[in-house]
């Protein structure tokens, strides 16, 4: 059933949108890393492992991870109030713990490492792919990892389970589920889900977010041998 | 803000300014290379990515309609912000826009008010009750030295692009046309051109390396007949009256070359 449905910009209920990865993009980042998918562009930059300034906030056995995640102006349709808000603060708390399973941060005591996710332009799905940007900016950052992560949103549109919305399925949809995967081991690091789903429809649309981060996994590893197959 | 620079770096620049060279082997009056990107954000009514050398500057016009304030009933209203992103520099951080920022996005803000890039009265639609509010926000994602002609000319190249949906007023009621987009009128073009000084030579475009090394800088707008609308020193030195009609005439040069620059665009 769910192979003739076509959605409202032509796609299959498991088609991505076009995405293009890019890292080292930045002039003095430690690692930075550029995404486009749909209309969405974001950049994310690292700094550290570094000295951590705030001697109270530091970790004796560990680097601590701090992540922003901050939404451009002319991001959205209604321009936004520069600054942080009640969503992106969750979201930044949620992005960071997302990352931070895969990292060693025990190698980096006192230190910090510091992520930031900048969105130029929105248009659905743009937590999952701060956190595709986040992890290839720490890979670009050489800070040893002991996997990529990946992400991607599934969601329910018109009673079809399908992969990756736009802003108008994440709107209109019946329900929108980010999911966010270690791929090696297939561990969720990051999970929410609004909206309305039976419990077999969650395992279908838990299955294609799996399918959809393996492929997501496979552009990341792509974009980092583009970038460093010459480096020794 | 720290900037850290090796004695062997800074004495080389040193060595290298007295020889009248410069540490990228430019000369004292070039730009680096300038790449503009126009209508880079699809939902920004106008936008620009622009970068002189490593210094990329994102713009976005979002419009919006609005109260006009009470002293100018008939004309529209621009505000002009610069967010100094923490991703461009270890030395930026996160919070509001610091007195860096702050100056950065007055100075952009009278380089294009007091040409005037657009009539503001072009932005009016019913005087004294509705008008246009262009919100022209610039995104500094990377630093390598002179932000403020970066962003000038990301804020300029953004205005040039915007187009805004026709409103029409029937019986004194406004109606938006988002099917029908047009472009802003421009009245005058300007541009910013910095020039720094360093150990008493007058540089165009300073380089993050420079900057750490200037004395002082000076940054002169142009409108497109050669006339000056706005000039802004910053720095701790001082300046000359001959080093600041020196700058104007270097500035007004390099104003020609960028004017012709933005005559690609569109």
């Amino acid at each position: 059933m769910n192979d003739e449905f076509l959605r409202e910009d032509g796609r299959t209920y498991n088609t991505l949108r076009n995405m293009k990865l890019e890292v080292g993009v930045l002039n003095n980042a430690d690692g930075s890393a550029y995404i486009e998918c749909g209309n969405n562009k974001i950049i994310v930059g690292i700094y550290g492992p570094r000295e951590l300034y705030s001697k109270k906030h530091s970790k004796p056995d560990a680097a601590v991870l701090r992540c922003k995640y901050n939404m451009a102006p002319f991001s959205v349709t209604e321009r936004k109030r520069p600054g942080p808000d009640r969503r992106s603060t969750e979201i930044s708390k949620l992005i960071s713990e997302a990352i931070m399973p895969s990292i060693f941060l025990e190698k980096y005591p006192r230190a910090s490492i510091d992520i930031s996710i900048e969105v130029l332009e929105a248009e659905g799905g743009t937590r999952c792919l701060g956190i595709i940007g986040a992890s290839l900016a720490l890979a670009d950052a050489e800070i040893p990892m002991k996997d990529l992560i990946s992400a991607c949103a599934v969601g329910k549109v018109d009673d079809h389970i399908v992969l990756d919305l736009n802003e108008k399925e994440d709107k209109e949809g019946q329900a929108d589920m980010p999911v966010a995967i270690m791929p090696r081991t297939r561990e969720i690091t990051f999970l929410q889900m609004d909206g309305h789903l039976t419990g077999q429809e969650f395992d279908e649309a838990l299955q294609l977010a799996f399918d959809g981060c393996e492929f997501i996994y496979q552009l990341q590893q792509q974009c980092l041998y583009n970038k460093y197959k010459g480096a020794k | 803000m720290v900037n850290i620079l090796s004695q062997i770096c800074e004495e080389n620049i040193i060595d290298l300014l007295n020889q009248e060279k410069r540490i990228d082997e430019r000369s004292f009056d070039d730009y680096r290379d300038i790449t503009i990107n126009t209508d880079y954000i699809t939902k920004a009514e106008g936008s620009a990515m622009v970068s002189i050398g490593a210094t990329t500057a994102v713009a976005g016009v979002k419009a919006s309609l609005t109260t006009p304030f009470s002293n100018s009933p008939d004309e529209g209203i621009i505000i002009t912000n610069t967010e100094l992103l923490a991703i461009a520099s270890r030395n930026f951080e996160y919070g509001p826009p610091n007195k860096f920022a702050v100056e950065i996005s007055r100075v952009v803000d009278r380089t294009i008010r007091e040409a005037p890039v657009i009539d503001f009265k072009d932005l009016s639609i019913v005087d004294d009750s509705t008008c246009w509010k262009l919100h022209i926000d610039i995104y500094i994602l990377d630093f390598d030295g002179n932000i403020m002609d970066t962003a000038c000319l990301a804020a300029v190249c953004a205005l040039l692009t915007t187009k805004l949906p026709r409103v029409t007023t029937v019986n004194g009621e406004v109606n938006v046309d988002y099917d029908n987009m047009v472009s802003l009128p421009v009245k005058n073009r300007s541009v910013l051109c910095s020039i720094a000084k360093l150990y008493g030579q007058l540089l165009v475009d300073p380089s993050a390396v420079e900057e750490s090394l200037m004395d002082t800088s000076i940054s002169i707008a142009f409108r497109e007949d050669g006339s000056i609308c706005a000039m802004q020193k910053c720095g701790l030195d001082v300046l000359t009256i001959e080093e600041v009609k020196k700058s104007i005439n270097i500035a007004f040069n390099k104003s020609r070359e960028l004017f012709s620059i933005l005559d690609k665009i569109k």
